[in-house]
């Protein structure tokens, strides 16, 4: 790894780079499912490559290969060079990046239990034994069960003299319960839907989230959803699960607040931001008791944002971006981070990998925990709907306006949770949605979730975000507008 | 860029190493290259080599796949070992099926030595073109052009043997105005049909003519959709026409193949070898893709 990423570096300052960092990395995968008590999917994969970033004549050039071999390594570096000096026919300015230390460093992400040190047959075994919780409901049609294991094995250098390797390994895993009865469809998911819950740590996850013992339940409620009544359409103050929050959070706070959004360097593909650069420090983005922070670093929890430099060499850091209501930050590259007058990277740029260039994305967007238990909330809520998982999104290009559906809901009366709700949808302005928070439970229902595939750059790149979240409620929503007369 | 008998001999080497009762390869590589613009300028220009090799061995109705992406003889039997030894970790599944063997397929031309070969400096000066054109009018243009060429080959134990290469390019671009915007796309295996030139018009036009937009309540309107917004909105339905999707009953068209679902004057069609299609003339087990007619005046006729 070593050796050709200084050989990269080497031929592209020969070529006339003022700047280069290289990437060298190893994924190994292996991803376990099953359907309907047969396995689905049981499958392997590995990759290796090399990345080089560039800077000559004042632009960016990138160029990646798999062919690790001393020529090609050269190859690779020269082509960088000249797509750099492509790219400066049509500039304006030249790059300048924010100053960066060098560092020399090494760091390995948690890991108890090596999942790919876990037998194949042990994980199909308890996906199957989920799969038969699932199929002893009556009413349901398709279960389905999954594991995703990942190491991430990666050598960062950089012409600064940087020289930083990190480890990380990652697991996810979940179940979805799908019942199709006369012409309706509903399902449930566990822990969480499109996946399960993902984390950057081993095999351990799997055991913590116990999916056999809650297996009966979500089918249960799967095949329970056909004969519940559909959402009611109106104004409703509602209580957000935590898995559904975390992903309010990713879509209407954690792309908004990409820097590169908003200069409108995605304009073409993933869209814009409404959070224009005066709004920093200016605008009242939610209420007072919401405090919201991008925080990579291993302290925050094992989330998939979560690491000790970013693809740029940058330290992990914690950066604020909803201090009491106000909005005070958002996420950085050494590129664009003197576009908000900060002499520092917020240390957000990450790639999928190593035929991909980085970008800013979002590493651990959570909203900080406020007090109290989730019955205490649900006690306290006179008229109002408790909905949880998410189904469905929809949000416009500038992050702004929004529509989500949950797999389920129940209504609330009186303090009391009555009947099961299905269909459930809401729809909002995002910072009157943010506004309308009056009440955030305690660190007790806190969890870090895993979004590990949010989309973005062209070509397309996925990668994996975290979103610690406790349930919420926000006041006077509109309900149930998918499905009104 | 990998040849039919380069892939050949990668096979050759996979039957060498596996003892699976039955082993299917899919062999790629890819050239690929993208220049991308925005707030009129080059932020982003990539471009990127590389190959996959995929095993899918079954033994004893028990299948599994392992990947890599280098080709030499200790990563193509490692890969073939990791595949026999997943496969053999699980139970059978009786819905396995046998690979299908030898099959004919329709020759489909989708290489272009020209939009194989273009360079940085052809797309950055295209670039530099369109950003011209959004200047003269005050606008902005963010976009991309790329370009590459892949090429796939196919084979299993039982003599299959697919092999397609095809080139790409794509270029799209957006037109941003104070009150407005325009886009426009075209793909194509051949960069020569892309005429960014005239892309970038077409969306400064929209750009232009839609300034000052006026709101409309909401409520129930005959609106007017281009072919990209159309596909929007049926692109939404294609994976509901899958044939597991109904089977495993989470589809849509569950229980409604043969109904009229749409209006008589709707027609859908999957067709790989129209002009201007893209792809392989096989799909992902080798079988040869068909003209299949999915809806027909409304009613949904089948599903792939």
């Amino acid at each position: 790894m070593k050796d050709f990423a200084h050989r990269a570096l080497d031929t592209a300052q020969a070529r006339g780079a003022s700047y280069a960092d290289v990437r060298v990395i190893g994924i190994r995968q292996r991803y376990l499912s099953t359907k309907n008590g047969h396995p689905a999917q049981v499958r392997e994969a590995e990759s290796f490559g090399l990345g080089i970033r560039v800077i000559a004549e004042g632009a960016w050039g990138f160029a990646a290969t798999d062919d690790l071999n001393r020529p090609s390594v050269d190859r690779t570096a020269a082509q960088a060079v000249a797509i750099a000096r492509a790219s400066a026919l049509a500039k304006k300015d030249d790059i300048r990046l924010a100053p960066e230390e060098k560092i020399v460093d090494r760091w390995a992400g948690p890991c108890r239990i090596d999942p790919f040190t876990v037998p194949v047959s042990t994980c199909v075994d308890l996906l199957l034994k989920v799969d038969a919780e699932l199929r002893a409901v009556q009413g349901v049609t398709l279960a389905e069960a999954l594991m995703d294991f990942r190491r991430i094995e990666q050598l960062f250098v950089s012409s600064l003299g940087s020289e930083i390797y990190q480890v990380k390994t990652q697991t996810g895993t979940g179940f979805v319960a799908t019942s199709f009865h006369e012409n309706e469809i509903q399902r449930r998911s566990y822990p969480n839907s499109f996946g399960g819950q993902y984390q950057t740590k081993g095999y351990e996850l799997v055991e913590e989230l116990d999916l056999a013992s809650n297996a009966r339940r979500i089918a249960e409620e799967a095949v329970a959803l056909h004969r519940a009544d559909q959402c009611p359409s109106g104004v409703k103050d509602i209580i957000l699960g935590s898995a559904q929050l975390g992903l309010q959070i990713h879509e209407s706070i954690g792309h908004p607040i990409e820097l590169d959004r908003v200069l409108g360097a995605e304009a073409n593909f993933a869209g814009m931001s409404f959070l224009t650069l005066e709004k920093l420090g200016q605008l009242k983005y939610a209420s007072d008791i919401v405090n919201v922070v991008a925080d990579a670093t291993p302290a925050h929890g094992p989330g998939l944002g979560t690491f000790a430099f970013d693809d740029e060499g940058v330290p992990a850091q914690c950066t604020p971006i909803i201090k009491n209501g106000l909005f005070v930050g958002y996420l950085t590259s050494r590129e664009t981070a003197a576009a908000v007058g900060q002499a520092r990277s917020s240390g957000a740029m990450r790639a999928e990998g190593w035929n991909r260039i980085p970008l800013i994305r979002m590493t651990n967007v959570s909203l900080l925990a406020g007090q109290g238990r989730l019955a205490e909330l649900i006690a306290s809520t006179d008229d109002g709907i408790y909905m949880e998982t998410n189904r469905s999104w929809s949000i416009d290009d500038r992050r702004y306006n929004f529509q989500f559906g949950t797999e389920i809901g129940w209504e609330i009366k009186g303090g009391k949770i009555t009947r099961m709700l299905k269909n459930p949808t809401y729809a909002g302005i995002t910072t009157e949605f943010w506004n309308s928070c009056d009440a955030i439970c305690g660190l007790e229902s806190w969890v870090l979730w895993g979004t590990p595939n949010c989309g973005k750059g062209q070509p397309m790149q996925t990668m994996g975000t975290g979103h610690g979240a406790s349930p919420a409620r926000f006041r006077r929503v509109q309900v149930g507008v998918a499905y009104s007369e | 860029m990998l040849t039919r008998q380069r892939a050949e001999e990668i096979f050759e080497q996979v039957l060498k190493y596996s003892t699976a009762e039955e082993t299917e390869a899919i062999i790629s590589s890819i050239a690929y290259a993208l220049t991308r613009f925005a707030n009129n300028i080059i932020h982003q220009n990539v471009a990127e080599e590389g190959g996959s090799l995929s095993v899918r061995a079954v033994v004893d109705r028990r299948m599994a796949r392992a990947s890599t992406n280098r080709f030499d003889e200790a990563a193509i039997r490692q890969t073939c070992e990791a595949a026999i030894a997943l496969a053999r970790l699980q139970p059978p599944d009786p819905d396995v099926l046998p690979m299908p063997g030898p099959q004919t397929f329709r020759a489909v031309h989708r290489f272009h030595k020209e939009t194989a070969k273009l360079t940085p400096r052809v797309r950055a000066e295209t670039a530099r073109r369109v950003i011209a054109r959004a200047e003269k009018d005050g606008l902005t243009a963010a976009g991309v052009f790329s370009s590459g060429a892949f090429a796939a080959g196919l084979f299993n134990s039982r003599g299959l043997a697919a092999f397609h290469e095809e080139t790409i390019s794509e270029f799209s671009v957006t037109m941003l105005g104070q009150s407005s915007s325009g886009w426009a796309k075209k793909t194509s295996p051949n960069s020569r049909e892309l005429d960014p030139d005239a892309l970038a018009e077409h969306a400064a036009r929209k750009a232009l003519e839609s300034r000052e937009p006026r709101e409309v309540a909401p409520g129930k309107y005959t609106v007017i959709l281009e072919p990209s917004a159309v596909l929007d909105l049926l692109g939404y339905l294609f994976s509901d026409f899958g044939g597991l999707a109904v089977y495993e009953q989470r589809s849509c068209l569950t229980g409604r193949v043969g109904q009229q679902l749409f209006g008589p004057n709707i027609n859908v069609r999957d067709d790989v070898y129209h002009p201007l299609q893209a792809g392989a003339p096989f799909d992902g087990e080798g079988m040869p893709r068909q003209r299949l007619i999915l809806v027909e005046k409304g009613v949904v006729k089948r599903v792939v």
